[in-house]
């Protein structure tokens, strides 16, 4: 009875999410292979891959898409760990309130994407905050003059809005770390006259590599499958994926359902992808060295 | 030293531009007097609870024991089992949505609060069990055994022992399921259709052009009821700390 | 070498206060105590990680007081060996010296040298995470050693392997600090370990140093009953003595001690010996008869518990001559001078 019972209580979950994500998903797949078709013949074809890969709107968007995340996601690393340094540097010199200073750097995290995509529209568009500050200053003429930073062919304003929202993640992953770090190798430190600064580049950032690599993998594959900040702060072209599938889905014809699953399921695989790196990095580094962890 | 000083200032202020812009631009008495008295707003509000509510409901009842088993039990096939609750995580949610929307319409859940919240359910649920999982992880199976072997109930062992201690865990994973169901804007779009407007979706049209107006009302209000939430959960959970450190009873 | 100077420190459990030591140049001096006595608090004051104390302590001469560990020369191993994994073995251990500035050529020859030593020939490009934890910690005093330290701090290095390991680290340790003369300071709550290592040993008891003394005299005079049981004599008796016998309860020891005294002495088991009834009773011992409670048998030797008295006695002897049964009713032969006095 006892054995039967952990599979009852374990039951419900996979098959609630088995049911209500995981067919969706499988629905997605085989629709992109011209199965399962909405309307018209059901038959397996590979032409809606061929279409998508062949196609040059495609290839931009993926460019876009890709230069975006991964620049917001390497430039989100290096400000984090500048920002764990300046925080490891206050704990040994206690500049600022500890606690004051690391709420105000999570603060983004309380806000939904959608939501901070809007701060930095306002934030920063033509007619923004900034600019009108800028105006009221006398800095620039008028409005006009502001830089376009926003809904622009870069993507500038995407990477801004990314990286306030993703900069206090890898940090919020990493303290913990680092307060272990500190804890457990202060002592030695100490004997062998280990400066702060050097402490925290030749000790603790080795130390805390794993975690930071993996919060970049993780944010990696957000920002390339994510929707509402590109959609809000982009342009008409390039799209990003994300955007480029809504908006087949939601012009496009029952017709186009299937090349609108093959750019799901690249856009899926490319996540799953880099949540198999994530799991690598971890069993690696992390299961390995468990000692200077603990 | 002073010196130094100033880079953290400055660093806070960089983090907090943006809300700066937001009280700037929401300081306008009229727009939130328009929001306040609309009808829609209203609506928008008790749809977006009513969801958070359910989907809440749903996923204690689905997690909580998928938890405790999780957290202390072996058996075959426990890794996948992690795998696929694993997996709303890394899969970009609205590709499932997108898949599942014409099922959905086939069996009559499109357009209706128990398709938004079936959804909304199925991506949170990994939040909920995550944290419960640790909550449970603490618990050990000890003390629930101790309990049974002095005639406690399957029922009374649940609400003395186990609930008491899994309880901040349970709020955390709680206000995480609350926040991500909030924050639900494509998903909801896809399977509501438009007919179920939750808070994001009523907002859409203003913040998406960056309107200064109702969109800077809209996202002043819905960013304080987020810290407002977090505020009563840390609030809650070290209550219960304290509580229990300094040995009283729960309830 | 070391000198530590009314050395008084508050801590949460326990407090030290006017603490006095002194450790020889080349001496292997060891704080032995059981666990919260404080002797890794002391341990970490005189490193520096602990900085805060009353008092004055000196290496050398020179007051440790806001000094690196560079200027002190002081070096020091851990009970964790506390490895960077990022780092290999050789890199591990030239660790030090790289703080130091000193070139790469230089500290990894040095490193290589100290690798030696330790029996580590070959394990330069090795990793942490490859190595058992008997090799790291001998990569950690490799570490510590190659700083060549005017003194070298052990806290408890270890304690965290198994018994077969520990001796062997044990042996190599003491070689190394005989040939080179280190003086070392050494933390440990293991007596055995205390007493193989050590030129000399204080025994310390919540914050307090109860004594200090080379390993045989503390065995032979130990000043109080804590030092007494804890080297793990357990045959101690308190009374009066009245015409040579000291009464403690109703059991009576024969004792040197003049009339009236008033006495606390303790017996070492390993002294004394179990005879049968009817055995004859031999001319320069004594005896107490008592009953068999307890026996067992330990690492070659046997234990015998027996009641005296009212009061339990032990005796310890690698071999006896019959058969020894709880129940048993026996005599327990010992000589006066055997005889320790803690107190008179």
């Amino acid at each position: 009875m006892e054995k039967i019972k952990r599979y009852i209580y374990i039951a419900p979950a996979v098959i609630f999410i088995g049911v209500f994500f995981l067919y969706g998903f499988f629905q997605g797949f085989l629709q992109s292979f011209g199965l399962y078709r909405i309307v018209g013949e059901s038959s397996f074809t590979l032409d809606y891959y061929m279409e998508t890969i062949k196609s040059k709107s495609f290839w931009d968007s993926l460019l876009f898409t890709s230069r975006m995340a991964v620049v917001s996601s390497t430039v989100s690393l290096l400000i984090s760990v500048g920002i764990i340094y300046i925080i490891y540097m206050n704990m040994e010199r206690k500049f600022v309130k500890e606690e004051r200073f690391q709420k105000i750097v999570e603060s983004p995290l309380l806000v939904p994407y959608l939501i901070a995509s809007y701060l930095i529209l306002i934030l920063f568009m033509q007619s923004g905050t900034i600019s009108k500050l800028m105006v009221a200053l006398g800095i620039i003429e008028d409005y006009s003059k502001f830089p376009i930073l926003t809904n622009d062919r870069r993507g500038i304003g995407i990477m801004i809005a990314y990286i306030w929202k993703t900069t206090p993640f890898i940090v919020m992953m990493a303290i913990p770390v680092l307060k272990r770090v500190k804890s457990k190798w202060d002592s030695l430190a100490h004997i062998f006259n280990v400066g702060k600064t050097r402490f925290f580049f030749e000790v603790a950032l080795p130390l805390m590599g794993p975690s930071l690599l993996m919060s970049f993998f993780i944010i990696l594959a957000y920002i390339f499958t994510a929707f509402e900040v590109p959609y809000m702060l982009g342009v008409t072209y390039p799209k990003a994926l994300a955007v480029g599938a809504y908006e087949i889905y939601s012009r496009g014809s029952l017709d186009d359902r299937p090349s609108l699953m093959v750019i799901n399921m690249i856009i899926s695989f490319i996540s799953l992808g880099s949540g198999v790196l994530v799991y690598i990095i971890n069993k690696v580094f992390v299961g390995k060295n468990k000692g200077a962890w603990e | 030293m002073k010196k130094i000083k100033i880079l953290y200032i400055v660093v806070m202020i960089l983090f907090l531009l943006p809300f700066g812009a937001l009280i700037l631009e929401s300081l306008r008495p009229c727009t939130w007097y328009y929001v306040y008295t609309d009808i829609k707003t209203y609506k928008a509000i008790a749809t977006t609870v009513i969801v958070a509510v359910a989907t809440l409901i749903l996923n204690i009842a689905i997690g909580t024991p998928a938890a405790s088993v999780l957290a202390r039990r072996e058996f075959p096939g426990k890794k996948i089992v992690e795998l696929i609750i694993l997996l709303p995580l890394i899969i970009p949610s609205f590709v499932t949505s997108m898949g599942i929307h014409f099922t959905f319409i086939k069996l009559g859940l499109a357009e209706t609060f128990l398709g938004v919240t079936l959804i909304h359910t199925v991506l949170t649920l990994p939040y909920y069990i995550r944290s419960t999982v640790v909550g449970y992880g603490t618990l050990g199976e000890g003390y629930e055994m101790m309990g049974k072997i002095m005639g406690a109930s399957g029922l009374k062992r649940f609400f003395y022992i186990t609930l008491p201690h899994i309880m901040p865990s349970v709020i955390a994973g709680s206000s995480l399921v609350i926040i991500v169901s909030f924050a639900q804007y494509l998903n909801t779009l896809i399977i509501g259709g438009g007919r179920i407007i939750t808070v994001p979706i009523l907002m859409f049209p203003y913040i998406s052009s960056g309107d200064m107006g109702a969109g800077a009302v809209y996202s002043f209000s819905y960013i304080t009821i987020n810290f407002l939430l977090i505020f009563l959960l840390e609030k809650s959970v070290k209550g219960i700390y304290n509580k229990k450190m300094s040995g009283e009873k729960l309830w | 070498m070391v000198v530590l100077e009314d050395v008084t420190k508050r801590y949460e459990e326990f407090s030290i206060e006017n603490l006095n030591l002194t450790v020889g140049k080349g001496e292997f001096f060891t704080l032995l105590g059981g666990s919260g006595c404080g002797k890794s608090t002391l341990l970490k004051t005189i490193s520096g990680i602990e900085s805060e104390y009353r008092g004055r302590i000196e290496i050398d001469g020179m007051d440790i007081r806001g000094k690196s560990t560079f200027e002190t020369g002081l070096s020091m191993v851990f009970q964790d060996s506390l490895l960077l994994p990022n780092l290999n073995v050789e890199d591990n251990v030239a660790f030090g010296l790289k703080m130091k500035g000193v070139a790469k050529k230089e500290r990894l020859a040095k490193a290589k040298e100290t690798l030696e030593e330790l029996g580590l020939s070959g394990f330069e490009k090795r990793h942490p995470s490859d190595l058992s934890g008997g090799q790291k910690q001998r990569v950690a005093i490799a570490r510590a050693l190659v700083m060549e330290p005017k003194l070298l701090l052990m806290d408890e290095p270890f304690s965290a392997l198994d018994e077969e390991l520990r001796g062997k680290l044990q042996k190599l340790l003491k070689e190394i600090q005989r040939k080179y003369k280190s003086t070392v300071l050494f933390v440990t709550h293991d007596r055995d370990e205390a007493f193989y290592l050590s030129d000399k040993i204080a025994i310390m008891d919540n914050g307090d140093i109860v004594q200090t003394d080379k390993p045989q005299r503390l065995y032979e005079n130990p000043r109080n009953e804590f030092v007494a049981r804890f080297l793990g004599i357990n045959n101690i008796f308190a009374g009066r003595v009245s015409e040579g016998v000291l009464r403690d309860d109703k059991l009576e020891v024969e004792v040197e001690g003049s009339q009236g005294d008033d006495l606390v002495i303790a017996m070492k088991a390993e002294d004394m010996r179990v005879v049968e009834t009817t055995a004859p009773e031999s001319e320069s011992s004594y005896y107490m008869r008592g009953r068999v409670v307890d026996i067992s048998f330990k690492s070659g030797f046997y234990h015998f518990y027996l009641d005296v008295e009212g009061k339990r006695v032990e005796v310890v002897q690698n071999r006896v001559d019959f058969k020894v049964e709880t129940g048993l009713e026996l005599k327990i032969s010992y000589k006066k001078k055997n005889i320790i006095y803690i107190k008179r």
